[in-house]
């Protein structure tokens, strides 16, 4: 049987001399013989341990080497039959490639919950790697298709950056930048305002008698969609606009209104409202601030590249110029981290954030209050008196402790001993 | 000519046979246990817990220590794996050791302050040490906001103190060379405290940490991929990860006071900080001092760790550079051949 490296080795022969195709299958045959081998040794290994359940675990991982390894020879198959295999050709592969890998770590984590793989303590650890990856393969199919619009250029020839600008779909660029920050797509986007607006609604829900005497104000609101995409000025205006008109509604309805259960609901949903709307403006800002670093990242990048190779992009690898865009990228983010701007923006959001959520806490203990059942802000209460219980008890600990102490000095100045002191203990000895 | 394709088929092959090995590494692998060296555990209060650690050997250095560790993250990061231990290099080293555990606080704990952790549980913690031992005075070596603590805690109680050690520990706040310390300026921590219910998640206080090296990530991930097929380089990314994903929560009382009164307004540094009935006067300290302070720290900069030397009233006192940053102090070789012996040697030509 072979190895790896010499299936490698015959791998880069074929291609060198343009017999993939008559070798595929006996490539195949190695690769996959070599899989198995594998396969069968930690099949026996997960036996001798015991680990009764595993054995599906490397089926499930055989199944999907499998289907990479068929997927794989269909690619060299025709690659060896078409010399310059068309760029989308070879990204489709890369992209099946990359899948195959994301597809073989997460078989790789347990499905059985009682192994003590120690995967299954760092679930997120594992989610981010494949995250990671996917940015890794996005930046490389950016990169390929850069490869693609430079097929027929000049390569002696110094590139412009405004060439190299234009290889890069931004586009594409942009949606990196969401994965690497967790932004908002326009969907969630779409999604959250129509929470916001949902919620406007369930207050105005509450109050029939003024929405028969004034109409609905939210039909003055316009649908989300009509501000999505139209950059952030619309959305601020847009919610200062509705803030105002919010306002004049709501606040005869709270200076007439008894006071009672139904009056503090409604204004916390008010202040809830009111807070969602800015979290979504402030955090919307931090998104172009972000994008913007990103952007210029690319851009500072891509004059390194132009530096390093020009036009011919062939002589660098596509690591080296992912591993210079990382490096790019954390520098500036970091100096955007480090802004005024920034750091004031994110904890206005940080702010926000958790003052929506203790207002839908407030929310849920009036909901609940009906109920036989003890609040959270009770076993606050509670705690809160506990502790000032035992502060109390360590203080007068403490203050026997000292005069234990200082009565042993006063004894020992009036009978000299070994000059060592005695603490008391309030705590468990073990 | 640079041949993508014949790349991408290299590639392919060699991925494979890592994820293949990888498997089977992970499928034998039992758990990652860090902080492995032989410890007891001698006094408990509450959720906190003393640890000592056993030794063949009677101790040539006869003070023992308190290692007093940040609330953030848990201690065994001082114990990580054998061959990356600072706690087993200066028990070789003939040093009694203890640890204080502060566990895991729930809600139930939110009421904690800077006040119970330090006049409580370390001074119990060090009561319990002075006792058990029959001596008046113990060493006490705190690292990073566990340092912040014991530098307190020698300050408001000298008397108990021989020598006093900090490990990567920020003393003056007003510096904005860290990430962390500009971005605590502009937090609303009555919000924090408020909306994270009085228990601030250590998710929460991670993402912070995370942010300093935004792209850390990226590169992890892919260096995984990388070693997946190297079992000991695996398993001591696993225990790093084992230990960074540990993440306690903090009480939110304690949070709130550490990021109003040190992070926002110095007040340590100051002279006006105030711990339960104490004012805190870094002059009190006249014990001997070693302050360490890691060269490439991103998260607690030398500026904010070195001016302790100078705030405090003692006439023995030292800084050491350590070369490398915030983790490297406590898991990178330098840490076994050169710090360890630091501190041991320090530490034994003050125990008289």
């Amino acid at each position: 049987m072979s190895t790896q490296s010499q299936i490698a080795g015959k791998i880069k022969e074929s291609f060198e001399n343009n017999d993939v195709v008559s070798k595929s299958v006996e490539l195949y045959k190695s690769w996959f013989d070599n899989q198995k081998s594998l396969a069968d040794t930690m099949m026996s290994s997960m036996q001798n341990q015991g680990k009764e359940e595993m054995p599906d675990t490397v089926k499930q991982w055989m199944d999907t080497q499998l289907q990479a390894g068929t997927r794989f020879m269909e690619f060299l198959g025709q690659g060896g039959q078409q010399k310059s295999t068309p760029a989308n050709d070879f990204m489709k592969t890369t992209k099946d490639w990359y899948d195959n890998i994301s597809r073989g770590l997460q078989t790789i984590m347990p499905n059985n919950k009682q192994s003590a793989n120690p995967f299954m303590q760092m679930p997120q650890d594992m989610g981010n790697m494949i995250n990671n990856a996917q940015t890794y393969l996005q930046m490389m199919d950016m990169w390929q298709k850069g490869h693609k619009m430079m097929q027929g250029t000049n390569h002696s020839a110094p590139a412009s950056m405004d060439q190299l600008m234009k290889m890069f779909d931004m586009n594409q660029y942009k949606t990196v930048l969401d994965g690497m920050f967790q932004f908002m797509t326009p969907t969630k986007s779409q999604n959250f305002l129509q929470q916001i607006q949902q919620y406007s609604q369930a207050i105005f829900e509450q109050f029939p008698q003024m929405q028969k005497g004034m109409g609905n104000p939210m039909a003055q609101f316009p649908k989300p969609e009509a501000f999505l995409g139209n950059g952030l000025q619309s959305v601020s205006e847009v919610y200062q606009n509705f803030s105002e008109q919010l306002h004049k509604f709501i606040n005869p309805y709270f200076s007439a209104a008894p006071a009672g259960r139904e009056k503090e609901m409604s204004g916390l949903m008010l202040q809830i409202q009111d807070k969602l709307t800015q979290y979504y403006i402030k955090s919307t800002e931090m998104q172009q601030l972000a994008y913007q670093t990103g952007a210029k990242s690319m851009e500072k990048t891509l004059q390194q590249v132009m530096q390093k190779v020009g036009a011919n992009l062939d002589k660098l690898p596509f690591d080296e110029f992912y591993n210079m865009w990382v490096d790019t990228m954390e520098q500036d983010t970091i100096a955007l981290f480090g802004s005024h701007e920034y750091a004031s923006m994110q904890g206005k959001v940080v702010q926000l954030g958790l003052e929506i959520k203790s207002g839908l806490e407030k929310q849920m203990e009036q909901m609940l209050a009906p109920l036989p059942v003890v609040p959270r802000s009770e076993m606050d209460a509670l705690n809160q008196t506990v502790h000032e219980l035992k502060r109390k008890i360590r203080a007068l600990e403490q203050d026997r402790a000292e005069q234990t102490i200082e009565d042993t000095e006063e004894d020992a100045l009036a009978a000299p001993s070994n000059g060592k002191t005695t603490t008391t203990r309030k705590a468990t000895k073990k | 000519m640079h041949n993508p394709f014949l790349e991408l088929a290299e590639k392919f092959n060699e991925t494979q046979q890592k994820i293949a090995k990888g498997s089977q590494i992970f499928n034998q692998m039992e758990t990652i246990d860090l902080g492995t060296s032989d410890k007891e555990e001698v006094w408990q209060e509450d959720l906190v817990r003393l640890y000592h650690y056993k030794r063949d050997s009677p101790a040539t250095i006869k003070t023992p220590v308190l290692i007093s560790y940040a609330l953030i993250n848990r201690f065994d990061m001082m114990d990580l794996q054998p061959d990356r231990s600072l706690v087993r290099k200066l028990l070789s080293l003939g040093l009694d050791i203890y640890v204080l555990d502060t566990g895991y606080p729930t809600r139930n704990d939110r009421y904690l302050t800077m006040d119970d952790y330090i006049n409580g549980y370390i001074n119990g913690a060090i009561d319990h040490i002075r006792a058990s031992n029959q001596i008046d005075k113990v060493n006490l070596l705190g690292v990073c906001q566990g340092g912040t603590f014991s530098t307190i805690y020698t300050a408001i109680h000298p008397e108990k103190i021989k020598n006093l050690i900090t490990l990567v520990t920020p003393i003056d706040f007003s510096k904005e060379d860290g990430l962390l310390f500009k971005w605590a300026k502009d937090l609303d921590v009555d919000a924090i405290v408020a909306g994270f219910g009085g228990l601030i998640p250590g998710t929460f206080l991670d993402m912070g940490f995370q942010m300093l090296k935004p792209m850390l990530k990226v590169r992890k991930q892919r260096n995984l991929l990388n070693m997946l097929d190297d079992e000991d380089k695996l398993k001591n990314f696993m225990r790093m990860e084992k230990w960074i994903n540990d993440l306690p929560d903090q009480a939110g009382e304690t949070y709130r006071q550490f990021i109003k009164d040190l992070y926002q307004q110095n007040k340590l540094v100051k002279g006006t900080l105030q711990i339960g009935k104490y004012t805190v006067n870094l002059k009190n300290i006249v014990q001997p001092i070693l302050t360490i302070y890691a060269s490439e720290d991103h998260l607690v900069p030398p500026s904010a760790t070195k001016p302790l030397n100078e705030a405090v009233g003692s006439k023995d006192k030292q800084l050491y550079e350590f070369p490398g940053g915030h983790i490297g102090v406590f898991t990178g070789a330098r840490s076994q051949k050169e710090l360890g012996p630091t501190i041991a040697k320090w530490l034994e030509d003050r125990d008289k």
